[in-house]
């Protein structure tokens, strides 16, 4: 298990255009991530979860990487984090 | 009232202001419903390739010829965002109505929203009004998106109104093939 903090660059937060990009990227990958603003959380494979944590830019999200893959994965996520 | 009565009835939106009537919807099972009145073109043809790449699901746009936007599947609202509205159908299919290309930069200006998440709607209640003036002046195309959020859990979601063709809100487009 990989544990990642992610403070939004991204003024808009995780809107559509960054979750879609989350999402693509991570079809490759095999490992659950769970992604926590607050006391929400969502998989980063569920759009509308994602677009329902209403995480703003400069919060800070509490990403949990489990699986095979879960250091690659972990990789692609910080690239593609707004 | 009637034991089931809580799970018929619309719950009244407590802060949100009182919408337009309601469209009537096309009844069919697995169908979604145009979001607004207008021209459908594919998703393919939606000029943003967060759409057009269907990486946010399979289903269709409408450029719109009103300013209404209604649900296009019954069930629960999931996510709301100013120009957009997330509904979880009661038969599972995730449905994400996006407002304009790039409008999330407005921060919820010219949109005004009739639900709020945990709402119950039925398919064709009115779920945002957008001010077509607004996404105008902001530079943004104002074409809505309907995609299948979860198209991966599905065999195929097929565009069943034929594309360029101009169609009324309410009237089913979308139908998904499980």
């Amino acid at each position: 298990m990989i544990q990642l903090t992610h403070v939004l660059n991204d003024p808009q937060g995780l809107h559509a255009r960054p979750i879609a990009t989350i999402a693509s990227k991570l079809a490759s990958c095999h490992s659950d991530v769970e992604i926590r603003l607050g006391e929400r959380t969502a998989s980063a494979r569920d759009l509308i979860g994602m677009l329902g944590l209403g995480a703003r830019g400069g919060e800070e999200l509490h990403i949990t990487v489990t699986g095979e893959d879960e250091e690659q994965t972990a990789d692609i996520l910080r690239t593609v984090l707004p | 009232m009637g034991l089931f009565d809580m799970f018929k009835k619309k719950p009244e939106p407590a802060a949100a202001p009182a919408g337009p009537a309601s469209v009537k919807a096309d009844a069919a099972a697995d169908a979604l419903v145009a979001p607004v009145s207008g021209r459908v073109v594919k998703m393919t043809d939606v000029p943003d390739p967060v759409f057009s790449g269907e990486v946010l699901g399979k289903g269709c746009a409408v450029w719109p010829d009103d300013e209404t936007v209604y649900a296009p599947i019954s069930g629960t609202v999931t996510v709301t965002m100013g120009h957009a509205v997330g509904i979880t159908g009661d038969d599972g299919i995730e449905v994400l109505v996006h407002i304009g290309v790039d409008t999330v930069d407005m921060n919820g200006k010219g949109f005004t929203g009739y639900v709020k998440q945990g709402d119950k709607v039925k398919a064709g209640d009115p779920c945002i009004k957008m001010t077509k003036a607004d996404i105008a002046a902001a530079g943004h195309p104002d074409c809505v998106v309907l995609a299948v959020s979860n198209t991966p859990e599905f065999a195929d979601v097929q565009l069943i109104a034929d594309p360029e063709s101009t169609v009324a809100a309410g009237t089913a487009v979308v139908k998904v093939v499980r």
